[in-house]
Parts: C-alpha cells; structure tokens; sequence
C-alpha cells in the first residue's frame, strides 16, 4: 500500500491533492478506510488523522465501517424510481435477507441506496464496486449476485 | 403530427463513436486540426476574441458566457489553470457522460485550446467516481494524445505545453460546484466558498483558475476550426450553438439528443422525438430545475424560453414524469435528494431541507394531513435567498413551485 500512495503523491506533486486519490484507492482495496490506513496516509502525506477522518465522512464512496466484498449501490432518484427501482430495492433486499446499509453474515454483500449515477436512459440501475449494471429486472439482479456468489465459492 | 426536423444538426454527437474512439479515427474526422491552427497562426487573445463572438454559454447549468470567463483571467499571475468539471450530478443528467466516453479526444482538443487561450500549462478533469468507462477511456485517450504529441511537452514543436491529469471524485453532489470542486482538489471536504473572489480570480489554490463543463469544451475545436460565424447560425442569437438533452423517465425513447438551441419545443422533445404518452410533468433540467405541468410544454428549448416560464434550461437533463409513481414520491425524492446533498456548511440550507423532507416525508406517510403542504411552501419560503450557495435555493424553488403546479393532484393523493 505504502508504495502505491506514494506513486500517487509523486503524480499529483502535492500531499493535499493526492489526499482523495489515496483514499479512494484504499477504499478500493480494502472496502473502507479504516484507522490503521488513516494513520498510515498521514504519517506519509503529512496531514492530520482529523482533517483525513473528515474527508471519509463526507464523501458518499469513502466508508469508515467494514463493508462487503460487493458493496451494490442501487440509484434511487427520479427517473430509476419511475423504472421500478423501489423494488428492485426490496428484491436485492430479498435476496441477500439484508437491509440497506448492512453486510451479509458471509461478508460478500452491502447494499446502499445513492442518488443518480448518470444511467437514466437504462434504468434502472446499480453499480456494483466499480461496474455499472443497466436496465435491471429482478431476474437480471437474481443472475448478477448468483454468478458473484458461485465465482466466490469456486 | 407534426414532423420534427430530427437532429438534423448534430455537430457534438457526430464525433462519439461507439467503437471507434481511437486518435486516428478522431484525427481522420478533422480532429486536432483547430488545435495545429491555433498553435501556429493565432494568439491567445484571438483565441478569447473567437470565442466571445460566437456567443457560446456555459453548458454545466449556469450558462455563464465561455469567452468573457476566459477573458477575465488575469494575464500577469502565473500559474493558471483550467478544469474541466466532469462532475455530472445533477440528476436525470448523462450528456457529459456519452461525450466523454464516446469523444474523450474532442474534449482534449477543447481543453487544449482552452489553456492556450487563457495560459495555463496545467490541466484537470474532475471527473465523478460513477463513470468508470470515462475513466479509462480518458487516460487512454490522454497517453495517446501525449503519444502523437498534441499534448505534453512543447505541443506540435511550439514553445506551449499542457500536462491534463485526472481527478476523480468520491461521491457528493455539491462538488459540482466550482468551488466546492476546488475545495475538493485541495484535499478538503467540498463546501462552496464565498463568492467573490471567483475562480478566474482566485481558484485552484489560489490561482486563476478557469471552470468549464464538458459539453462547453467540447463546443470549443468546432468553433475554433469553423468560426464563431459559422457557430452562430445554430440556434438563437441569445443562446448560439447547439444543446445536448439527456432524456429519461416516462418515455419510449430515452437517450441523449442533440438540437439546434431555441429550435425544438419541449412538447416535441417530449412526445414526437421521445414517444411519450400520457404524463404529467417534466423536469426541463434536472431536478434543480422547477417543473413544467403537461400543458406548459410549448416553449422552446434555450435559456431564455425556458426562463421566461419560470424555469432554467439547467443541464439540459428532461426527465418527464407521469403516474407511475405518485406525485407525492416524486416531490418528497426531490427534498430528499437535497437533504441528502447538502454540504451542511450553511444552516438555511442544512435545517431548511431536511425539515422540508421531514414534512414532506410525513405527507406522503399520510401521518399528518394536507395542511403538510402549507408548512412546506413556508419551508421553502424561508431557505429562498438565505443560502451560500445555489444548492439550497434551487431545492427550495423546485420543491415550491412542484407544491403549487400539482397540488389538487397531489390532495388527491393522499
Ligand atoms: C449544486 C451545484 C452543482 C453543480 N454541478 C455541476 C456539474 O455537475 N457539472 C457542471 O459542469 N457544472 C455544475 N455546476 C455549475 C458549476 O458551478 C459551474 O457553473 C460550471 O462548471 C461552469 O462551467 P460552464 O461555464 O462551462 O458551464 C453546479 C452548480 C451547483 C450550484
Ligand atoms: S436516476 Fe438512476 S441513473 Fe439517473
């Protein structure tokens, strides 16, 4: 990880604005950013634990818990609403037997709603880590987290 | 019904490519050609002079005039620099997306350009964390445009050279901002700063800094390779050029279309071009912007239409609505949408929309009556005009006026 930061620091020349770039390299890593990255981004980059915490808390794709191996962001604006995003909701809900915010018992899954993510004309639609998935139906989602979990236990 | 003349002026569009959005199909199309112009024949300052002629608005909502930013950028104070704000927050917004995954060359050109024009040697995009396709394709599209020397170090043999980096996001609406995205690159939590000084002024840490959306720059090699004359004989004479309009919701045809500005109706966007039905409203610009009731569809698509009726053209982002789900949900998602998206920085804004979510919330829960939607109006009164930022004000003025186009609709509801 150390060596991974500072590439990014060398690339953006300055600790400040590499500071989000790190974290959200670490969030990809490690599904969140925990104490122990926090202190290590600000033995190397020289800035506060506090003024880092405070960057975690307020960027919606920056977690402070432990979330799942998948973490399913599922769009909850308008024009995915008027797709049926509402139960699309409520069948990965079902499927996962898990509510928005929290992490299968296996640590596979965490579902979160979010706002638009710029898919409207395919709604509606989810990001799945760093994958956009479109125009989903409940068998669509079924398939998508079937595959994810025979992919784990193989 | 009337036939609509469809997109008959794509000058945008014609330039994203399903597959081939590699450098020599761009170079082969006319690509790079302004830029080579630029560099050898032209000054910056002709360069501004261009393209405040053309008359070309600021397409990211606020439709502030491109050539007049540019021009106040101090000339002495080095360095400078030029962001391309590839946020896209506003929801019911996907028109920067197509262009960047499907011309990320266009925008280097534009950004190129731009950064002659106003002297920055050092360039960034901004780009949200939900467009991972637009990622690669840009950083491949930056190491090739490096490769064949329209970018880097001494551009074409000539003394300019421009390093465009990549910034991605992490989440949070209001970095869309410009300096709350400036805070933002600084490594600080997003929250808009005080205006003035404004970035041209004062930006990137501190410097002159220049703002831009995609689509505008995008409109920049065009109007640098054919001339603002040429870019003036699209739309009207207050709002020159073309529009994207990104168009979801209750239609048979979403997607992204592009008009001559001021040429096409609403009501044609809407039905004739998208096959909507029966609906109720739309959103001409995202949901920062006040909606339109199905009978008020007849205005023409540009700033000035649009805010003649009370409403802003926005980001272009339609989003039409019918009963699909209840009006109630639609309204209460809006305040929630803002709740959520505030940057908690000022308190009319932090307190004025969650209260007026609260109520909302209640009114669609049915655990307090009609009477709910009294209260929000004066929520809504009471965040209008108090706020630092637009943030705020624009869900106070969607939501109020949402209350009042639908509200025998929406009794009906509940
Ligand atoms: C809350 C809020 C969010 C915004 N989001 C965006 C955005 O996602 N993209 C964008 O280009 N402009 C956005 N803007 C407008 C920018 O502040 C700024 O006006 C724009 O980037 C300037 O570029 P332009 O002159 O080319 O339009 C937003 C403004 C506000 C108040
Ligand atoms: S509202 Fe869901 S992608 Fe835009």
């Amino acid at each position: 990880m150390k060596r991974e930061i500072k590439k990014i620091l060398k690339e953006f020349e300055n600790s400040e604005i590499a500071l989000l770039q790190v974290l959200n390299y670490i969030q990809s890593k490690k599904g969140f950013v925990d104490d122990e990255s926090i202190e290590e981004v600000s033995n190397i980059l020289k800035i506060s634990r506090d003024e880092i915490r405070s960057l975690v808390s307020f960027y919606h794709f920056i977690h402070q818990e432990k979330t799942g191996k998948y973490r399913i962001y599922v769009c909850t604006n308008i024009p995915c609403l008027l797709k049926g995003a509402d139960k699309l909701i409520s069948d990965i809900k079902n499927f996962l037997d898990i509510e928005i915010g929290e992490t299968t018992p296996d640590g596979l899954f965490s579902v979160f709603e979010t706002e638009c993510i710029g898919q409207c004309d395919s709604a509606p639609a989810i990001i799945i880590n760093d994958k956009i998935y479109r125009n989903l139906s409940r068998e669509k989602i079924k398939k998508i987290i079937d595959r994810i979990k025979k992919n784990e236990e193989s | 019904m009337k036939k609509v003349k469809k997109e008959k002026r794509r000058i945008l569009l014609d330039f994203c490519e399903e597959k081939k959005h590699n450098i020599e199909n761009y170079i082969k199309k006319g690509g790079f050609k302004a830029l080579k112009r630029i560099l050898k024949e032209l000054k910056p300052d002709e360069v501004i002079e261009e393209v405040k002629n053309s008359g070309l608005k600021g397409r990211g909502g606020a439709g502030f005039p491109t050539g007049l930013k540019w021009h106040f950028i101090p000339k002495k104070i080095k360095p400078k620099f030029l962001i391309c704000n590839a946020d896209e927050g506003e929801p019911g917004t996907f028109k920067d997306r197509e262009l960047l995954e499907k011309a990320p060359y266009l925008l280097i050109e534009g950004m190129t350009i731009a950064s002659y024009a106003i002297g920055a040697e050092k360039a960034f995009i901004y780009l949200r964390k939900e467009y991972p396709l637009a990622k690669e394709r840009l950083l491949n599209a930056i190491k090739d445009s490096i490769k064949h020397n329209f970018l880097g170090n001494r551009i074409l043999g000539t003394k300019f050279s421009l390093d465009i980096k990549l910034f991605v996001g992490a989440g949070a609406y209001i970095c869309g901002e410009e300096t709350a995205l400036l805070e933002s690159m600084e490594g600080k939590k997003g929250l808009p700063r005080l205006k003035p000084p404004y970035p041209a002024v004062s930006g990137f840490l501190g410097y002159p800094t220049a703002v831009n959306n995609v689509e505008t720059l995008c409109n920049v090699p065009l109007i640098m390779e054919k001339g603002a004359e040429w870019f003036r004989s699209f739309g009207t004479e207050k709002s020159p050029g073309t529009k994207i309009f990104s168009v979801s919701g209750a239609v048979k045809r979403p997607g992204i279309y592009e008009f001559e500005m001021g040429k096409i109706t609403l009501s044609e966007l809407v039905y004739e071009v998208c096959g909507a039905e029966k609906i109720e409203g739309v959103f001409p610009g995202g949901i920062s912007t006040p909606p339109l009731k199905h009978g008020e569809l007849d205005v023409s698509c540009d700033f000035e239409s649009l805010f003649q009726k009370g409403t802003f053209l926005g980001s272009g982002g339609v989003i039409v609505f019918d009963r699909e789900i209840p009006l109630i949900k639609i309204l209460r998602k809006t305040a929630e949408f803002f709740k959520n998206e505030s940057c908690g920085k000022c308190t009319p804004c932090r307190e004025g929309t969650l209260w007026l979510w609260q109520i909302l919330k209640e009114v669609e829960e049915r655990k307090i009556s009609k009477e709910g939607l009294d209260l929000a109006i004066e929520v809504c009164e009471k965040i209008k005009g108090k706020c630092l930022c637009p943030l705020g004000e624009t869900c106070a003025i969607s939501c109020e006026v949402f209350i009042r186009k639908f509200r025998e609709e929406i009794e009906g509801e509940i």
